[in-house]
């Protein structure tokens, strides 16, 4: 017996030697990615053929954990390619200055309002528009009007309707966060926050809560929570039974969504320059781009992708959402997070 | 020729001394039994000589050779507990094919030595019983079965018949006498009880606070104890403080109950043993004692009585037979002069 | 001849010293290396980038107002939640222990569920059960006419506390209820007959016997408690944080290592306060008892107030470890109703579309795993950890039970609690720092899930086997040796198969654990091989009736295998276990 766990540990460090990839061979591309990724098999598998390449894709966690452990491994790098870096931490990976300068071709094609790396370190992939989601037959049912601004929201016939995640733990909640900012201003938006707890506004820790728990459309009280654009048309596209109309909708109402934009860059001291630079180009190339949307919910930067009919009849997009950049969003979150709890919970 | 040699053992526990300088010899195929009160050291003798224990000092010599640094397991010796420790997730078979197992006896080697110890102790076909299910008696058969089955060199027992009843302890006592002549084991045996002791073995070696404090045949230890300490734990108990004299030539031990003549090559202060043993009714004889017939107690084979002797109880023990006056009455007793007393030196 | 007599420089006593060290190897080997090695790098390095004094800025962090009232709660929410679990987890763990009757195996197994569910699925089965249109307010509503829901569950304290007890009361009654089923009812029927009343008995004898087995799980589910995270997060809601919610946020949203190293410092600083009372304790409460075979122990339901007990108690635990499980299972199988204002084509009945969609690949998507898969890969995990935690667990657990007074092992024990109590997100930044060069480059490899997983099980193992090992009479031991075994085959023959009902317990919990784990598999494992719960989260992170259906059923397939494997782990019988 007691033979037996040296064995195992020795087994264990002769497979790691084995199995541990050593960081990246010549036909080995390392991506990095966080855990709402995903590609279609045949988009992949083109890419590979076309490049004779093997793509292994590393998990990492949420948005944040992703960029953090290439951060910290910017020593020795873990992959090849970052993928998964959005708006509100970009100035993050900015400054750690974990990405190489790649002036991809694509990149002209792509609308300005992307682009916020002007090193082009981090090039834009997608985006996503962070907007309230409502439950029509409730609102209907009530004779509820449907919200045109967040400051409807103050108005007494919402009163107890709102669920809305936590900009501390929540990647959509510090995105509403921020266009509430955008909308008052730094100065406003607790005042406009304290409006909505006189509201009863209800404030849970993730999207997963809000969303199948707490929205009225599964099973839960509030009609109107906070989602994306994109989930009335993943309504009808992942419904259970087929339907004609997605059972929500989206506000798309000036000023009332935050958009997201999601980065890929090559990572520092890659061996493997011109594979990463292939990879960049792909996730900008029409096939990847158009593949996008139904993978991970998040629309295509690249103007050259059409939708899908389920997006072009169901999805609404926000002609004028709110923004805030990168740097003011780095220097500002945690006092704003901060001020936002002190007044929100305590 | 010898086959185990114990040489001025010593051990601590902290600041207890349990053994201090312990030697003896054990011949092969005898039966040594160590006897004490509990707290003597035997039971530490024991785990030291089982390689349970190491001692501070001294060795433990088999054959000649040290067994310093010799793990249990590589003693080759056998050892019954107090509490039989019996495997509880084993059944007799199991239990008592355990040492044959770790001999590396194959199956068909083990079957027949173990219906052969199970005869042995009186337990044939018990094989499949749980442990759990046996009387004490059974368990301690099994224990002895067990112990006896990997033929050990040297067989040890940590009194083993403590907890047992009495006439199952007779019996017993009866049956492992048989069993170790029978195999001519060579055995060490710890008890407190001096029947136990003097009913098995060859030799007694009587311990008190980590001493040996006589070594000899049952025989001389209850016929001549060597100090006060041996004397009282044979329950030999008339101890009086004397002081020897010359007086006419010869010694005289001198009491709180009377002077009584006495062969002492020394003269001082000493302790006078007056056998219980070797008294009757009657006021015959030389050495005659008069007191006061304090309380009586039967027990069977004899009886007891406690003589009250100027202000100083004595005990005697006479033969059931003999016919005394009621309590309280005054009496005599005859004591046989060379074998009633016995002096001691003044340590 | 003299071998010296000081006392320390026995040769007996050194000899000993260095068997326990061989003990040692492997366990401190893989602790040091997957262990110590990551999380002092990572400290390391988080406090290297505060410029300046960092035990000035640890001592500031830790005594900052909110910190203190961060740890304040952190530590009363778990100590509440362990009063709980126990209260609860006792009757249970005695019923389990002194009684034979049809079922219980199931409910044993029923009781493991809750152990391993994703942290999501259970907030949605509480939500549904006692949520503001959960079916307890909608039937209470409707039985007494209210308007508003009577219950507040969303976003409580309670909430916090019914998870943990849901969650933990499994360790409850393995641990103790193990320990209990072996322990003599004889010593608490012998206080009865000299005059003490049962509850007399149970409160001077029983207890006091059991107390090791208590301290260990009480100690168990304390830090699970203490460290606890997702059932924070998702049913406390905003309000309420811990110590390792705080470093989560630190860390990962704010990147603020240093912060978070202090705060991690602090819980681990906890962690080995707490287990260093423990071992200072259960070294006084241990003493070696003649376990008793099962047979002897337990009895049948005989008696009108013994069924009632057993009628209560069972009605408990299944009312509040299966009920919102079973109203997962059932839902997971039932058709919703059909949209408002939408054409449904179906009306509302049972259903088992949701497990066919699990095989198909709707998306094409590359991570797409069938559920045979994800449960072949979580199986897979489960077994190595199974493996992994209990051959590295019962050496260390031997050593500690022989020797427990060897000064090695009083400095050892505690410190094999700490992997319970690191923040999981220090640790996992820790890898990606310290095991960057081959040959333990680990950082993109599958072998981290397993490594990680058993680092959790690795404390469980050692607390289910210690007690037990230490409960064993050393004279068996002896008994052992004087009929020829040599230390091995005392440990083969002898400690193995004395303590084989521990060894299943360590081996369920190793299983439950790596079975249920999330967080760590989250940060690691590689997309293409999903676990079961990374792919319960998977459909769970995506809108539409269809994704959370089918997170459902994976859920209940998830408590399908737990279930089996448990009972499966409970037939397995080692060699030469009898009762035992």
């Amino acid at each position: 017996m007691k033979k037996l766990p040296l064995f195992v540990l020795v087994c264990i460090l002769l497979a790691a030697c084995t199995a541990a990839p050593t960081s990246a061979g010549p036909q080995t591309l390392t991506v990095m990615v966080h855990d709402s990724f995903a590609v279609s098999e045949d988009v992949i598998a083109a890419f590979e053929t076309a490049n004779n390449v093997k793509v292994q894709f590393i998990a990492s966690g949420d948005t944040g954990s992703a960029l953090n452990k290439a951060i910290l491994s910017k020593n020795n790098p873990l992959a090849d390619v970052l993928y998964g870096v959005d708006n509100t931490f970009l100035s993050r990976a900015l400054d750690e200055d974990i990405f190489e300068p790649y002036n991809a071709p694509a990149l002209s094609t792509i609308p300005d309002q992307f682009k916020l790396d002007p090193e082009n370190g981090a090039l834009p992939v997608d985006y996503s528009d962070v907007c309230l989601n409502y439950d029509i037959a409730y609102l209907e049912e009530h004779a509820i009007p449907v919200p045109q601004s967040l400051e409807d929201l103050l108005e007494p016939q919402y009163k107890s309707l709102l669920v809305v995640e936590n900009p501390a733990t929540s990647s959509p909640g510090l995105a509403f966060l921020l266009a509430t900012i955008s909308r008052f201003g730094p100065e406003g938006y607790l005042d406009y926050w304290q409006g909505l707890v006189d509201n009863d506004l209800l404030v849970v820790n993730d999207w997963e809560t809000a969303y199948n728990s707490q929205f009225s459309r599964w099973g839960g009280s509030r009609p109107i929570v906070l989602s994306y654009n994109s989930s009335p048309p993943f309504e009808v596209i992942y419904a259970e039974e087929p339907l004609d109309t997605p059972p929500t909708a989206a506000v798309t109402a000036d000023d009332t969504c935050f958009r997201q934009i999601e980065f890929v860059g090559i990572l520092r001291g890659t061996p493997n320059r011109q594979l990463a630079e292939k990879w960049v180009d792909f996730m900008l190339s029409v096939a990847f781009q158009e593949d996008m949307p139904l993978q991970m919910f998040v629309f295509p930067v690249n103007p050259q992708a059409q939708l899908d009919d389920a997006f072009t009849r169901f999805l609404d997009i926000p002609a004028r959402p709110a923004s805030i950049s990168p740097e003011e969003i780095a220097a500002n979150r945690e006092q704003w997070i901060q001020a936002w709890t002190e007044t929100i919970l305590r | 020729m010898t086959h185990l040699s114990i040489q001025n053992i010593h051990k601590s526990f902290g600041r207890a001394h349990a053994l201090r300088g312990i030697s003896f010899d054990v011949a092969p195929g005898e039966i040594v039994a160590l006897l004490g009160p509990s707290g003597c050291g035997k039971s530490t003798l024991l785990s030291i000589i089982a390689g349970l224990e190491a001692p501070d000092q001294g060795q433990v010599f088999w054959e000649g050779a040290s067994l310093a640094g010799i793990p249990p397991h590589r003693r080759g010796f056998g050892l019954m507990f107090q509490d039989f420790a019996l495997f509880p997730h084993m059944d007799v078979y199991a239990n008592v094919a355990f040492g044959l197992r770790m001999a590396r006896l194959a199956n068909d080697a083990i079957r027949p030595r173990l219906a052969e110890m199970l005869d042995l102790v009186g337990l044939a076909g018990f094989e499949g019983r749980d442990i759990n299910t046996l009387s004490g008696g059974e368990q301690q058969r099994v224990a002895l079965a067990r112990a006896l089955a990997p033929q050990p060199r040297l067989l040890m027992f940590d009194e083993p018949l403590g907890s047992l009843d009495r006439s199952l302890r007779e019996r017993l006592i009866g049956d492992l006498h048989d069993i170790l002549r029978r195999l001519h084991l060579t055995s060490i045996y710890v008890t407190h009880d001096q029947q136990e002791a003097f009913a098995l073995a060859d030799r007694v070696v009587v311990m008190n606070a980590g001493q040996v404090e006589q070594i000899g045949p049952p025989q001389e230890i209850y016929c001549a104890p060597r100090t006060p300490f041996v004397a009282q734990f044979l329950e030999l108990a008339n101890l009086l403080p004397a002081d020897i004299r010359e007086q006419d030539g010869g010694r005289v031990a001198h009491t709180a109950i009377g002077s009584f003549p006495i062969d002492a090559h020394w003269l001082g202060p000493a302790q006078l043993l007056i056998r219980p043993d070797a008294a009757q009714p009657g006021a015959q004889g030389p050495l005659v004692l008069h007191g006061t017939l304090q309380d009586l107690s039967f027990r069977g084979s004899l009886q007891r009585i406690w003589l009250n002797v100027n202000g100083t109880a004595l005990t005697f023990d006479l033969p059931s037979t003999a016919a005394l006056p009621p309590i309280g009455q005054e009496m005599a007793l005859s004591l046989m002069p060379h074998q009633a007393l016995q002096i001691f030196q003044q340590s | 001849m003299n071998n010296g007599s000081k006392p320390g420089l026995k040769p007996s006593s050194a000899k000993r010293a260095g068997l326990v060290w061989l003990l040692w190897l492997a366990p401190l080997a893989f602790l040091g290396l997957f262990f110590f090695y990551p999380l002092g790098s990572i400290l390391q390095l988080s406090f290297a980038r505060d410029e300046g004094n960092w035990a000035a800025a640890f001592i500031q962090t830790i005594t900052s107002p909110y910190v203190l009232r961060l740890l304040g709660f952190t530590v009363g929410q778990a100590a509440l939640s362990t009063l709980l679990t126990l209260a609860f987890g006792l009757p249970g763990a005695y019923l389990l222990a002194r009684y034979q009757f049809r079922g219980k195996a199931l409910l044993q197994a029923l009781s493991g569920i809750p152990f391993v569910m994703p942290t999501l699925v259970v907030a949605a089965a509480f939500n549904a059960l006692l949520g503001t249109n959960g079916w307890v307010n909608l039937g209470l509503m409707a039985l007494f006419d209210l308007a508003q829901p009577p219950i507040q569950f969303t976003n409580t304290l309670a909430a916090i506390l019914v998870a943990h007890v849901f969650y933990n009361t499994s360790i409850v009654l393995r641990t103790v209820g193990d320990f209990w089923s072996h322990l003599d009812p004889r010593l608490g029927q012998a206080a009865q007959v000299l005059g003490a009343t049962p509850w007399q008995a149970l409160r001077r004898v029983t207890l006091p016997l059991l107390s090791p087995a208590i301290a260990a799980a009480a100690l168990l589910v304390f830090i699970f408690d203490f460290t606890s995270f997702g059932v924070i997060l998702v049913l406390g809601g905003p309000r309420f944080a811990t110590l390792e919610v705080e470093i989560y946020y630190q860390a990962i949203n704010l990147f603020n290592l240093p912060t978070a190293a202090s705060l991690s410092l602090l819980q681990l600083g906890c962690t080995l306060a707490l287990t260093i009372i423990y071992t200072r304790l259960s070294g006084r409460l241990a003493r070696p008892l003649g376990l008793r075979p099962r047979t002897y122990t337990q009895k049948r339901l005989l008696t009108w107030r013994s069924r009632l007990l057993a009628g209560v108690v069972v009605a408990a635990m299944l009312g509040l470890l299966t009920a919102p499980l079973g109203a997962l299972a059932l839902r997971s199988v039932t058709r919703l109703e059909p949209e408002r204002n939408q054409q449904g084509t179906q009306a509302p009945g049972l259903t088992l579309d949701f497990y066919r969609q699990l095989s198909i690949n709707r998306r094409q998507s590359l991570f797409y795993a069938p559920p045979a898969t994800a449960i072949g890969i979580s199986l897979g995990y489960a077994g190595a950890t199974v493996l992994l935690a209990l051959s590295l667990g019962l050496p260390a657990a031997w050593a500690l039970a022989r020797h427990p007074h060897l000064l090695l092992n009083r400095l050892l024990d505690p410190l094999l609690m700490l992997p319970l109590g690191t923040s999981a997100v220090t640790l996992g930044l820790g890898f990606i720092v310290a095991l960057d060069e081959p040959p333990l480059d680990l950082r993109a490899s599958w072998l981290l899930i397993p490594l990680a997983h058993t680092l959790v099980a690795f404390p469980f193992v050692i607390r289910s086997l210690v007690p037990a090992l230490r409960a064993i009479r050393p004279r068996l031991h002896q008994a052992a040796a004087m009929l020829g075994a040599p230390p091995l085959a005392v440990l083969r023959y002898i400690d193995i198969p004395l303590v084989g009902r521990a060894l299943l317990v360590a081996a369920t919990y190793a299983f439950t654990i790596s079975l249920g784990e999330f967080g760590a598999t989250a940060l690691i494992a590689r997309p293409e091989f999903p676990t079961v719960p990374v792919a319960i989260y998977r459909f769970l992170g995506q809108p539409g009736g269809l994704n959370y259906g089918q997170a459902l059923a994976l859920s209940t397939i998830l408590m399908l295998i737990t279930s089996t494997g448990i009972l499966a782990i409970e037939r397995l019988r080692i060699a030469d276990v009898g009762e035992f």
